[in-house]
């Protein structure tokens, strides 16, 4: 190595070696990551931290004042939410299914149940739950791959200051009386998905065949004032006085209601359907399936589901609950009266054809 | 070797670290993006141009892509309109003004989408400002329905991507020299031929620059069709939502996401052949 060549090592010459060897070490990193990560899944962590999703709006509050906290006292872990809708949810898993951006996943079970199961997610070590057996029966299942944690009951909301009889069915809305006040929400929510079951079963049709549905939802023109993208527009147009009448769940419209809403919410007389989240632990958690367990038995314990069903007015699965009266004046005094009255939607049904259904329903109601 | 010359710098290589991130974090995206749009279903081998059949045989598919594209076309145009004089407005005001000018101009550009897209649903609504106004005038009996039309979504749009149109026409304002319009003046030009033939053929870079992004980012947007448009007018980007993320259909998804992404470089082509030829002019 000759004294000119040093010489020529100039400062930007030297910067560019370095910044080459950085790119270098940083590539490196890359590759490295997947492997690390994935030895620190196969050791058991104690106490350590624990990442849950939560869906957004009133489930992230409730799950971060009341079931978070109560974990983590009772765990000494760590844990971070991760507000997501469920398709977000699912979304997410499927990018990266070797190393799961969270370790316990809560979402509806509609959703949950059209997903890859096998490869996102593993069945719930029952055993290492202390509340299962608090669960009402109908809700204990040996071979599961996780809880229903709550029943968002699903009936009419309308504005009491318009309409001043409440809606008895959900043939009310077809009445010519509510021209241009009636919303409903994409297809792709499930709200819409367990509205169409029920019409087409109130017109002859039945789970697999929505054709009834479809051909009341085309007579639904001249009342639809819009069909919205989802749950969160739907609040709006209420709010603002634009839309008197839509399906929703009795837990939106009561969070509504306390916020000072003109809101009301009605079971009609065919029934109404439930909306079940569910919660699952993943299937490479990063953190020790215990404690994923653990995080799961706090959100079915007795404490935490009441405390839901007082402050969210999502009724429980937990069968030591009590009803409270506002709930009990709108559906039923206990949960066996209360169940009978919705219906529990056939998801492995609906995800076969949800996608033709959703092609089908925006292909009516565009304008 | 010579390591010296290696590292000797040349001005391509100032946008190595650019170029690096692109290739990783897009080209590498993209690619993966075409291939899965060739697949028949997900995880399955093969290639076939069955996604590419299925979305222009649906005509709702097909009208989804022409009712994008056409919002494309009214948002850029509305914004040109409207854009243009603010930027005239801007590039000829005094200093004093300039700043408060951008303030202005910039002003929706710091708040998020999604809140000026709530924001525009309350003015939009039966019992919203727009209504309220116009049937307080008597000008109309009934309220009209904005939301969940196209034309509320073409209104709201228009507001949210304005300043992408007039910042790149006063950029190019600011280049035209004063003295053109002084020597068209001292020849008998009058103010309005002096506008046509001489300040806006030199803009036209500015302008095709605007209409380019307004364009790209309008068919490309998605909180605020999705929200104003509800579920009854539906744009491409609210469909690649729906079948990659609500219906699991990823390869459907990667066709449509590719179909709009060869609408979007059509137009990109287009203009950048337009604004080639507007520079020839100015030169």
């Amino acid at each position: 190595m000759s004294n000119s060549f040093l010489a020529k090592m100039s400062r930007r010459s030297l910067l560019g070696a370095a910044a080459f060897t950085g790119a270098g070490i940083l590539l490196k990193s890359c590759t490295n990551s997947a492997s690390t990560t994935s030895t620190s899944a196969s050791q058991p962590t104690t106490g350590g931290k624990l990442i849950a999703t939560t869906l957004p709006g009133s489930w992230e509050q409730f799950n971060r004042t009341v079931v978070v906290p109560k974990f983590n006292a009772a765990a000494g872990a760590e844990t971070s939410l991760v507000p997501l809708v469920s398709a977000d949810q699912i979304a997410k898993l499927k990018a990266s299914p070797s190393s799961p951006p969270f370790d316990v996943v809560s979402m509806d079970y509609g959703v949950f149940d059209g997903a890859p199961k096998e490869e996102l997610f593993q069945k719930l070590p029952i055993d290492k739950l202390k509340n299962y057996s608090d669960l009402a029966d109908r809700f204990q299942t040996p071979d599961t791959w996780g809880p229903l944690i709550g029943i968002q009951a699903v009936g009419i909301a309308y504005n009491p200051k318009v309409v001043t009889t409440p809606p008895t069915s959900w043939a009310d809305l077809w009445d010519s009386k509510y021209k241009g006040r009636v919303a409903l929400m994409a297809m792709k929510n499930n709200h819409t998905i367990g509205f169409m079951q029920k019409i087409a079963k109130m017109n002859g049709g039945s789970t697999e065949n929505l054709d009834p549905a479809f051909a009341q939802i085309e007579k639904l023109a001249p009342n639809l004032a819009g069909v919205v993208a989802n749950a969160g527009a739907l609040i709006t147009l209420f709010q603002q006085g634009e839309v008197d009448i839509a399906p929703h769940d009795l837990n939106s419209v009561k969070l509504l209601q306390s916020k000072g809403v003109d809101i009301d919410w009605v079971m009609p007389q065919e029934g109404g359907f439930a909306l079940t989240p569910t919660m699952s632990i993943v299937k490479n958690p990063a953190a020790s399936v215990d404690l994923a367990a653990a995080y799961i038995d706090t959100a079915i314990s007795t404490d935490v589901q009441t405390q839901m069903t007082e402050t969210s007015y999502v009724l429980p699965t937990n069968k030591n609950v009590s009803i409270p009266t506002e709930i009990a004046q709108k559906l039923g005094n206990n949960l066996d009266e209360i169940l009978a009255k919705l219906e529990f939607l056939d998801w492995a049904t609906i995800n076969k054809n949800r996608t033709e259904w959703v092609g089908k329903f925006d292909q009516i109601v565009q304008v | 070797m010579n390591v010296a010359k290696l590292f000797k710098p040349r001005e391509g290589q100032l946008a190595l670290p650019l170029a690096l991130f692109l290739h990783l974090f897009y080209v590498v995206p993209l690619a993966v993006l075409l291939a899965s749009s060739f697949q028949q279903a997900a995880g399955v081998p093969g290639f076939t141009l069955g996604q590419y059949g299925e979305f222009f045989q649906d005509s709702v598919n097909v009208k989804v892509l022409r009712d994008t594209v056409f919002l494309g076309i009214q948002v850029t145009i509305a914004c040109l309109i409207l854009g243009y004089p603010v930027a005239y407005v801007f590039a000829n005001a005094p200093a004093a003004w300039k700043g408060i000018l951008t303030f202005l101009i910039l002003l929706p550009l710091l708040t998020s989408a999604v809140v000026r897209t709530f924001g525009w649903v309350v003015i939009l609504g039966k019992q919203g400002l727009v209504n309220t106004f116009l049937q307080n005038l008597g000008l109309i009996g009934e309220p009209i329905k904005l939301l969940f039309t196209h034309h509320g979504v073409a209104i709201a749009m228009t507001q949210i991507q304005l300043p992408l149109m007039i910042l790149p026409i006063v950029a190019s304002l600011s280049q035209v020299d004063s003295r053109l319009s002084a020597a068209s003046e001292s020849l008998g030009g009058g103010a309005w031929r002096t506008f046509w033939k001489i300040i806006f053929p030199l803009t036209l870079p500015g302008v095709i620059s605007g209409c380019l992004l307004v364009f790209a980012i309008t068919v490309s947007s998605f909180v605020t069709p999705s929200i104003i448009g509800g579920g009854q007018v539906m744009y491409m980007p609210t469909l690649i939502y729906q079948q990659a993320v609500v219906l699991l259909n990823g390869p459907f998804a990667a066709a449509v996401s590719a179909i709009l992404l060869a609408v979007v470089l059509l137009v990109v082509v287009g203009l950048s052949a337009l604004g080639q030829r507007s520079r020839a002019y100015i030169r």
